[in-house]
């Protein structure tokens, strides 16, 4: 009994050291089995390209399922008027806005309306093959697009009907792509546009016009590319006096964004403008500089990880968030953080400063009054812009600077801007308490316009070149400046409620009127509800003191919607200012709500980090 | 002949009572909770070794498994701002229970553990002490177990501007069933 009591110790140690000896190596176990995994699925080649359009054209991919990409483009005018016009980005003479939506992962749906020739365009796009690797082995993608485009402009000559019908024109194109590597992607574009005979100008010029098209994305960094796209109409298929239209684009591709910049010698964006009716040969007279803007909304939410893993997923583990809140309650001071989401209200600044190395780009538009009817979309073909950045210098202080330019709806303003930004107090709670947080802004505005309407000059309004220089006004260049000082003092009332006041002074060195002060007073309130945690309603008004304003002005008002996401700030508003300047918009609206001259506009603000923060704080 | 027999039944009783349970499909998933998001992501691809006799804990995953509801959250996610997982394409966990004696694993049961280990995630190795459960039911062990480390001590750190939408404390939540080796 002793002996086999002794036996048994024995041999389980034995045991024991056995199963110590023949330890798992997890690490290679976790090898097999990625390898495994790799091998029995099929891997989607994905980001073949980054966005749905190349510059002007489709590309292979298609959107994803519940999926709304946002499209916005410009074609702004040729640059040969040098910086008079800025290059010409002071017209935005194209723009598309659209929107692609995924009903599938492979089926696309989408259309858009653009403001060159009055066109609305619809297509659907099928992704038929999807390269990969693993168990299926496709070396290509291919994708059928077919579009319709709605022409409504209307002709020059009143006594030329068009039925409707023949103001339809049709593309189709196939895509066929191939991903060779992360850093380089190429598509062959075969392309057919079909036109209504009637509407051709030249009766000898073919209906259907055929082009082979080519473009390719070549990686820069981990988030930026060259793209290029090129169209070959094969001769006997091309409109008469066409060229071949090239771009070139950089893109930047970041959180749901992509952002494109382009030079291209075509102005239209939809198949039929760029790809068979581009007026211009590729040379530096003819170049329109350019932008795309992509961004995606989930519209329908995926199904928690979902997408990818097809594994047995286990039971979603309920999530202790009390957990994690208290764990934060214990930091000693809290400072309020996003009393506003960006540091723009709507027209006017917001105590909001940009962080310390990080640049806030900013892209504003206002469009013509909604009050000039259905065929110039309630002003949406005619742009006010601004294009600017703030940059964070320290945590609480910022410069920035951006320049404005009225395009159709005002004409006469070209301005440029600078400002400096400082945030005194900074609200807070906890061991430090502060009810309010208080920023005092600076900015300047120089009057770029030109002061004489010379012979020969181009004339904005009207289109042609002026022809008498009776108008000419002499203006100093001391009195082409503005100044403009405000204090901001806000509060955030929990989350739902942010609330600041603006007393601001705006300096004119000339003022039109001499019966006019050069220092104009204004007292603005502003005023950001949330209406869920992404979204928010933006109230903002400035009361004009009497005495301290310029004759024939309106107090501006504006309401804002505003969407906040991955490091962007989309806002819609209206407003009865054309401008965003302190300037334009507190002492020079000059349309009236009462009076129906609203202007719809938007404004993009989109943070990047310049300087890195440091790795420990 | 008799002695034979009981040492081949007790050897065969030690097989069936082995001390190493294996998982390949493990579940690993966390979890940042702010006001203005939350991020989720799942991993059902993690591979752990659990030795009953020992009370060891060994996990390890692929930093590529996780997944996420968009696949913009995804890819940050793996870029060089946070897991940077072309450099750092695993991590690990390795510990111990510290409480073995009130465990049972022969008998069928709801146990509460901790364990004690170094979390290794990138470059950094650190001590986490995590409570949990152990079920083990008709032979077969599950665990349980969710803890908080706070990430910036693993060196992810985000870009400047989602540092509102990305919390400090990053919830992980374990879910494995073991299978006897």
């Amino acid at each position: 009994m002793f002996k086999k009591r002794i036996l048994l110790i024995v041999v389980s140690s034995l045991l024991a050291l056995y199963n110590f000896a023949q330890d798992v190596n997890l690490d290679s176990l976790l090898d097999a089995e990625m390898d495994k995994k790799i091998k029995s699925e099929t891997q989607l080649t994905e980001a073949t390209f980054k966005t749905g359009r190349l510059i002007n054209s489709h590309t292979v991919e298609t959107a994803q399922k519940g999926v709304l990409d946002f499209k916005l483009s410009h074609r702004f005018s040729t640059a040969d008027d040098g910086f008079y016009d800025m290059l010409g980005l002071d017209n935005a003479i194209s723009i598309r806005v659209g929107g692609d939506y995924g009903l599938t992962n492979r089926l696309t749906i989408g259309g858009g309306r653009s403001s060159y020739e009055k066109e609305y365009d619809a297509f659907l796009k099928y992704r038929l093959l999807w390269q990969s690797s693993g168990k299926t082995n496709m070396p290509v993608s291919l994708t059928l697009v077919s579009s319709a485009m709605l022409r409504t402009l209307k002709p020059v000559n009143d006594s030329i009907k068009i039925s409707t019908g023949d103001k339809f024109s049709y593309a189709f194109q196939a895509l066929l792509a191939r991903k060779f590597n992360s850093n380089f992607s190429m598509q062959l574009m075969p392309t057919m546009v079909i036109n209504n005979p009637s509407i051709l100008k030249d009766n000898s010029a073919p209906s259907k016009l055929l082009s082979i098209g080519i473009g390719a994305r070549l990686k820069l960094s981990k988030r930026t590319g060259i793209i290029a796209e090129y169209y070959y109409q094969l001769p006997d298929y091309k409109l008469p006096g066409s060229y071949n239209p090239l771009s070139i684009g950089y893109e930047i591709e970041t959180g749901g964004h992509v952002f494109q910049f382009n030079i291209s010698n075509s102005t239209g964006i939809t198949e039929r403008t760029a790809v068979t009716e581009t007026k211009n040969p590729f040379n530096l007279d003819n170049l329109h500089l350019g932008f795309n803007i992509s961004r995606v909304f989930s519209i329908k939410k995926p199904k928690d990880y979902s997408r990818l893993s097809n594994n047995n997923v286990h039971a979603a583990p309920v999530y202790d968030t009390a957990q994690v809140a208290v764990a934060k309650e214990k930091e000693p001071i809290q400072y309020t953080q996003a009393t506003f989401t960006t540091t723009r209200l709507i027209n006017g600044h917001t105590v909001e400063t940009t962080q310390k190395g990080v640049l806030d780009l900013k892209v504003t538009h206002r469009f013509g009054k909604l009050n000039t009817g259905f065929y110039n979309v309630f002003g949406l073909d005619q742009a006010s812009m601004r294009i600017g950045a703030d940059y964070g210098i320290t945590n609480r202080l910022t410069i920035g600077g951006g320049r404005s330019a009225g395009g159709l709806v005002n004409p006469s303003l070209k301005e440029y801007d600078g400002f400096i930004k400082y945030k005194i107090i900074q609200q807070s709670s906890g061991e430090k308490t502060v009810p309010f947080t208080l920023t005092a802004l600076s900015s300047v505005m120089y009057n770029s316009l030109r002061e004489t309407k010379d012979i020969g000059v181009k004339d904005p309004v009207n289109g042609g070149y002026y022809t008498d220089s009776s108008q000419t006004v002499k203006i100093n260049n001391s009195d082409r400046f503005h100044f403009a000082y405000e204090l901001l003092l806000a509060r955030k009332f929990g989350d739902a409620l942010s609330v600041q006041l603006m007393p601001t002074m705006v300096h004119y060195n000339i003022v039109p009127n001499s019966s006019v002060p050069n220092d104009l007073f204004t007292i603005g309130a502003g005023i950001r509800v949330r209406l869920t945690p992404r979204s928010n309603l933006n109230l903002e008004y400035y009361y004009q003191l009497p005495g301290y304003k310029l004759p024939g002005t309106y107090n501006s008002f504006a309401v804002g919607y505003e969407l906040e996401t991955g490091g962007h700030v989309f806002q819609f508003q209206l407003t009865n200012s054309y401008g965003t300047t302190e300037r334009t918009f507190l002492h020079e609206t000059s349309g009236s709500w009462g009076n129906g001259d609203i202007h719809f506009g938007f404004n993009i603000a989109r943070v990047f980090t310049i300087v890195k923060p440091k790795n420990v704080e | 002949m008799k002695t034979l027999s009981v040492v081949i039944l007790i050897l065969a009783a030690f097989n069936v009572n082995a001390q190493d349970y294996l998982t390949r499909n493990g579940n690993i998933s966390i979890y940042s909770h702010t006001d203005l998001e939350d991020v989720k992501g799942n991993n059902n691809e993690v591979v752990s070794l659990l030795n009953s006799a020992t009370g060891s804990f060994d996990f390890k995953v692929a930093i590529k498994s996780f997944h996420f509801a968009k696949a913009a959250m995804e890819d940050h996610f793996n870029d060089e701002n946070y897991m940077e997982t072309d450099k750092y394409p695993k991590a690990g966990f390795s510990g111990k229970i510290t409480n073995m004696a009130d465990i049972n694993f022969s008998k069928d049961g709801v146990y509460t553990v901790t364990v004690s280990g170094n979390l290794s995630v990138k470059d950094v190795t650190k001590p986490v002490t995590a409570k949990g459960t152990i079920t083990v039911k008709n032979g077969k062990v599950s665990i349980q177990s969710t803890f908080t480390v706070k990430r910036k001590d693993y060196h992810v750190m985000g870009q400047s501007f989602v540092q509102s939408k990305l919390s400090d404390d990053i919830q992980i939540t374990v879910n494995c069933d073991y299978d006897k080796r």
